[in-house]
């Protein structure tokens, strides 16, 4: 179930939660906690939409005022690995994380 | 934190056989006693578990701290009748069973250690797949389980009833259904506990479902590692828990295992990490299972979302989704038109009445304060403020379909259609920010971590129609357009879309090589809008926008306005700013306006709306101003084509809107890269804007129509 849910991550492209959902067979809620799994296991690193930080670089904050929970998701360098995605270009590091 | 796959270099905090922990005394005293019998209640965050602990003990409570844990620890007792009691330790909540963080650790230990003669596991049953997940780690325990099957009136009223009898057949052992809120079903869970409690009834064991690679993975570690485990573990858990890689029981087994053995399990372990995500997907689909028997098969996935589901149906549809952001954005922009009209004329009536009466009071200090007054006051920047309506309803419009929840997915399927193009993943999201104002969105290209297509948002930001080019449209385009307006309107804010599109497709092809960009987003539900939230947000955005008018625009202003009065004087129109400093810019520049039949004013507004595009209507007010009763509308009709009217708003959409960005964009990606995109955005623009113009001359559109 968690491999399918990163090969499905892996393909690419924009995915919402709810069709996830339906894909695997799931709950919403379930689908969170798989990916937050996976988080934690290093295959995937969720970025932005983090709205802790008021609006600290954060591509939703004007959104923030609301409910809207706006989580990304993107596959690790492990989890590439792992699905064997391999980038076909190799991004420069700037050097400044974020 | 410990990760699950730091090896065995962790010798850790609690779960060392070694002599009795300390601040287990009440188990201590009399082990296992049975006229004494001890619970436990397990459960995930914000259950009610906490509710239902209360209810359950009543005020016969000791809380505490686990030791060497700021985690409170809460005990209590039950009275059960002919002098029997349960004692209850609430155990922290927990998602799962990891050493991921204290809770857990706690909880786990708990059981493992203390092993109570019954387990309550309390379940939300509006969050019931949730829970399972909790639970199959628990049943791998060697205590018995009793499910409390929490909020069942909540269920059945979000149409998801839970089908307790259904949901312990499933899982093989005896589910309670309570209301911890009020009480229901207490009687019945103390009984059961009782019960399950003095029988000690063993669990069932669970099946799940994993390949053939981990289940021979699992048998083989519970091989090696089944004559050393020491009690209280049991060799089954163990097993599991190497599997998936955990620390702690990795730890454990060293210090059990002889060498050689410990050499062969590790040699055994080395390539686990697949095996143990099956084990934990595995558990997901038993969860998932087991819920599915309880909620039935059409309402475990839809919960309780079911409008959210409907509506999303035709909003998130590949082609009606789009269409229907299409109508939307046409409702949005005919309201908003519809609503602000009326005022933004009440509030012009109001700007000239007091212009004028304001520069009569200035005239006492000569022709130069008078014209300072009212052209450079209250032609160009008051005139910005009577814009203050279209903003006012426009973002109130935003607002309000933001915290409904549905421009979330806007954004989703618009995202969605782009990915087609070549513009991937979370390069959208910014860009939707730009919607508001682009210098937020440039920066919030940060989300995206590959700087290729980072780069490549920064570059196609700055197209995004953003609020003040919003209003640049709301003044230019009914004079020129009449009935035509809204379609207008729509059709210059698709072409900058378009044309986002366009060059993301071709930049990605020519300079970013796709990268796999895969992007989650989570979809909040539909909601009815707080009043409060989009007020707030209004306010925001009017607020900016006010102290830009008030500050940098107010100075800009001023300055085109002293350009256009020297060295001629403040005469306004006619000779005197013909031969102004501005015009002679202008002139300079004029011939680049040539083919689009733009006269030197069209070029410095173009030329100072690169500071801020509001300012075009400013620098267009202090232009077009006249001595006579006519408006600055329709001088301008007067005097421009619609085709040169169009070319002038297709640069104004299309290039960069403003100083602000420049500098964001230089600051994300460097100066060469900011160079190079206002490069590029004045060339399309200006190619644009040429294309436009001649297409509106085909259309016969260049000709002047005249006042009125």
């Amino acid at each position: 179930m968690l491999t399918r849910l990163l090969q499905r991550i892996g393909e690419g492209g924009s995915v919402h939660l709810g069709e996830l959902a339906l894909e695997l067979g799931v709950t919403v809620p379930v689908v969170r906690d798989m990916l937050k799994d996976l988080a934690l296991r290093g295959y995937l690193r969720p970025t932005g939409g983090d709205c802790n930080t008021k609006c600290g670089g954060c591509a939703f904050s004007t959104a923030c005022h609301s409910a809207m929970a706006a989580v990304t998701w993107t596959l690790t360098d492990k989890g590439r690995k792992r699905m064997d995605v391999r980038p076909k270009f190799v991004a420069k590091s700037d050097g400044r994380s974020t | 934190m410990n990760g699950p796959h730091t090896g065995v270099d962790a010798p850790s905090s609690g779960l060392d056989v070694g002599p009795p922990r300390p601040g287990t005394r009440h188990a201590d005293e009399t082990p296992r006693a049975h006229t004494k019998l001890r619970a436990a209640l397990a459960g995930q965050p914000n259950v009610g578990k906490s509710t239902l602990f209360a209810r359950l003990t009543g005020t016969a409570l000791e809380t505490g701290n686990w030791p060497g844990k700021t985690v409170e620890r809460r005990e209590g007792r039950v009275t059960l009748g002919a002098g029997t009691a349960l004692r209850i330790v609430d155990l922290p909540g927990t998602y799962s069973l990891s050493t991921a963080s204290d809770e857990e650790r706690i909880a786990r230990d708990y059981v493992l250690l203390e092993r109570p003669d019954v387990l309550a596991v309390v379940l939300d049953a509006t969050a019931l797949e949730r829970g399972l997940y909790l639970l199959a780690e628990l049943m791998l325990l060697p205590v018995p389980v009793v499910v409390a099957l929490n909020r069942i009136d909540l269920a059945e009223r979000a149409g998801t009833p839970v089908n307790a009898t259904a949901l312990a057949e499933a899982l093989g052992i005896s589910v309670t259904p309570v209301i911890a809120r009020t009480g229901q079903g207490l009687t019945e869970l103390t009984a059961e506990l009782q019960r399950v409690a003095a029988a000690r009834e063993s669990l069932p064991l669970i099946a799940f479902e994993v390949d053939q690679e981990t289940s021979h993975l699992l048998q083989r570690a519970g091989v090696l590692v089944a004559p050393h485990v020491r009690v209280p573990y049991p060799p089954r858990w163990v097993a599991h828990k190497l599997v998936e890689g955990d620390a702690e029981v990795a730890a454990l087994v060293r210090s059990w295992l002889p060498e050689v053995e410990h050499d062969a399990l590790a040699q055994l372990l080395a390539d686990a990490e697949p095996a143990g995500m099956a084990l934990a997907g595995a558990r997901y689909a038993w969860a998932g299972r087991a819920a599915r028997c309880a909620v039935g098969d059409q309402t475990a996935s839809a919960g309780h979302h079911v409008w959210t589901d409907r509506i999303d149906r035709v909003a998130l549809h590949p082609l009606f989704g789009v269409l229907g952001l299409g109508v939307l954005s046409y409702g949005v922009y005919d309201l908003t038109q519809r609503v602000s009209g009326p005022l933004q004329d009440l509030l012009d009536g109001w700007r000239s009445a007091l212009g004028e009466r304001a520069g009569a009071a200035a005239a006492r200090y000569g022709p130069w304060a008078q014209g300072f007054v009212e052209q450079g006051l209250f032609e160009s920047v008051g005139l910005l403020v009577t814009f203050l309506p279209v903003l006012a309803v426009f973002f109130l419009l935003f607002a309000l379909l933001e915290d409904t929840g549905y421009m979330a997915r806007a954004a989703f399927v618009l995202d969605r259609s782009l990915s087609k193009i070549g513009l991937r993943g979370k390069s959208f999201l910014p860009m939707f920010v730009g919607a508001g104002c682009n210098v937020p969105a440039v920066f919030g290209t940060r989300v995206i971590e590959s700087r290729s297509a980072r780069l490549l948002t920064i570059l196609l930001v700055p197209l995004v129609p953003c609020s003040a080019r919003l209003i640049v449209l709301a003044f230019l385009v009914p004079p020129f357009f009449h009935a035509y307006a809204p379609a207008v309107s729509i059709g210059l804010i698709t072409l900058n879309i378009a044309v986002i599109a366009l060059l993301g497709w071709a930049l990605s092809r020519l300079f970013f090589r796709g990268e796999r960009q895969s992007f989650v987003m989570e979809l909040p539900r539909y909601s009815v809008p707080s009043l409060t939230a989009v007020g707030i947000s209004v306010w925001t955005k009017l607020k900016a926008f006010l102290r830009d008018a008030g500050t940098m625009i107010v100075v800009i202003a001023l300055a085109v306005w002293a350009l256009s009065a020297f060295p001629g004087g403040p005469a306004g129109s006619g000779p005197a700013i013909e031969s102004s400093y501005l015009a002679r810019i202008g002139r300079f520049l004029e011939p680049l306006g040539a083919p689009m039949d733009m006269d030197w004013r069209l070029i410095v507004a173009i030329l100072t709306g690169f500071i801020a595009k509001e300012v075009v209507i400013a620098t267009l007010g202090v232009l077009y101003a006249t001595a006579s009763e006519e408006s600055l509308v329709s001088t301008m009709q007067a005097s421009i084509s619609p085709a040169t009217a169009l070319a002038f708003l297709v640069i104004t959409m299309l290039f960069i809107p403003c100083v602000g960005t420049v500098a964001a964009m230089r600051r994300e990606a460097g100066t060469r890269w900011m160079l190079f995109g206002t490069a590029l955005l004045l060339a399309v623009s200006y190619l644009f804007g040429i294309g436009v113009y001649e297409l509106a001359s085909l259309a016969g559109l260049d000709r002047i129509m005249g006042a009125g």
